[in-house]
């Protein structure tokens, strides 16, 4: 899908969404599956998201400076005994930008503007 | 290993594929992601109680479904790395391959069909127990079912310059025969894999073209994940039907008319809306 400059894509504003429902579920930092699935479940039910789409779409994301990550400490992951999580964390402007996407529709599944970075 | 092993082993090699000679930490990245996300996911399964061939056909789907998004990221990657501009005219063969891969990957399987099942007709019955399972009385039969497989596929590629739909439509039937070697472990598994996802992908193309969405309007995403995951089903249904399976047989025709069903109301959703 192509974007007008200065635009989020449905899917970045649902990741948005889904990262400040997940913070407010207590989850203030997220792995990709994680996110895969409070996508599914909110904000209406649907398939797992497509890994290139859904890794694409966090990169962008974290490049706009709305989200950032980190990876995890291996000794945790190999103490649970798995692969390493990389974890994500709403920024500020992240949350911004998904609060005048709101303020200005009166809904999540809008395309709030990007907020230069 | 366990076909949710061979999954994970699938993804693994697709991203090592589509990250070759990216920047090592780039690739390096998008592989770790990848095998935590499939981790998670079966971990998430096993814990909740699904059964994994739901899981499995779940991360298939997924990375099925993310090949383009794949190819463009990859392509995005390349052009930063060598530190040149992305442009539209600059981009035209990586854009084109993200479009149509699933039209490469079908003139390929289809003629592997056509070589595989001429061979097994030349050659007897030898060998035909891996490629064509079943009674190897019955393997001159399977061989001109794939063999005529191949050929739909391609006549449906060259018919595609005509009518879309028609040629969408042959080209997901020719794939139903390897769509069987589902059943089959090792190389011939990863063909069907790769046979089911080029059904699902020109079922959804045909669909797009016919436009069962709202007027105007490409097929919305959740409408499109629900036309793959049923062409799925069918397609697995069908080429087992195909091995000669009886129930599976009984199983098409019920799920023909479900498809038939459901096109209706798509087409009247298209009519309201």
């Amino acid at each position: 899908m192509r974007r007008k400059p200065g635009t989020l894509l449905p899917l970045e504003v649902d990741i948005l969404h889904a990262g400040l429902q997940l913070r407010r579920d207590g989850v203030s930092r997220f792995h990709g599956f994680q996110l895969a699935k409070q996508l599914a479940d909110h904000p209406r039910p649907r398939t797992l998201t497509a890994h290139g789409t859904l890794y694409k779409a966090l990169q962008r994301l974290e490049e706009a400076g709305l989200l950032v990550s980190r990876w995890e400490d291996p000794q945790v992951a190999a103490a649970e005994g798995r692969p390493r999580r990389r974890l994500y964390e709403l920024t500020g402007a992240g949350e911004r930008a998904l609060a005048a996407g709101q303020a200005r529709h009166g809904q999540a599944s809008t395309r709030p503007r990007l907020e230069p970075t | 290993m366990s076909t949710a092993d061979r999954t994970t082993a699938l993804v693994a090699w697709w991203v090592a594929t589509y990250t070759r000679r990216l920047p090592v930490e780039v690739a390096a990245r998008r592989r770790a992601e990848l095998i935590s996300d499939v981790w998670e996911q079966r971990a998430h399964g096993r814990a909740m109680g699904t059964p994994t061939a739901a899981v499995t056909l779940s991360i298939l789907r997924r990375m099925a479904a993310g090949i383009p998004a794949d190819l463009r990221w990859r392509h995005q990657q390349l052009a930063a790395a060598e530190g040149r501009p992305l442009r539209p005219g600059g981009r035209h063969l990586p854009h084109l391959l993200a479009r149509s891969w699933w039209l490469v990957l079908a003139t390929l399987l289809g003629a592997f069909q056509v070589v595989v099942g001429i061979g097994t007709a030349l050659g007897g019955s030898d060998g035909a127990g891996i490629l064509l399972p079943g009674d190897p009385a019955g393997a001159t039969r399977r061989a001109a079912i794939i063999t005529t497989g191949g050929l739909l596929a391609l006549w449906g590629i060259a018919q595609r310059r005509r009518s879309r739909v028609a040629g969408d439509l042959l080209i997901a039937v020719g794939m139903l025969p390897p769509v069987a070697w589902l059943w089959v472990s090792g190389p011939a598994m990863i063909v069907s894999l790769l046979a089911l996802t080029v059904t699902v992908a020109a079922v959804v193309q045909a669909a797009q073209v016919r436009r069962l969405g709202r007027r105007g309007a490409p097929l919305a995403a959740d409408d499109r994940m629900r036309l793959g995951n049923a062409v799925v089903l069918v397609a697995v249904v069908a080429a087992a039907a195909l091995l000669g399976r009886p129930t599976a047989s009984a199983l098409v025709v019920g799920l023909v008319i479900l498809g038939l069903l459901a096109y209706v109301g798509l087409r009247r959703r298209r009519r309201t809306s």
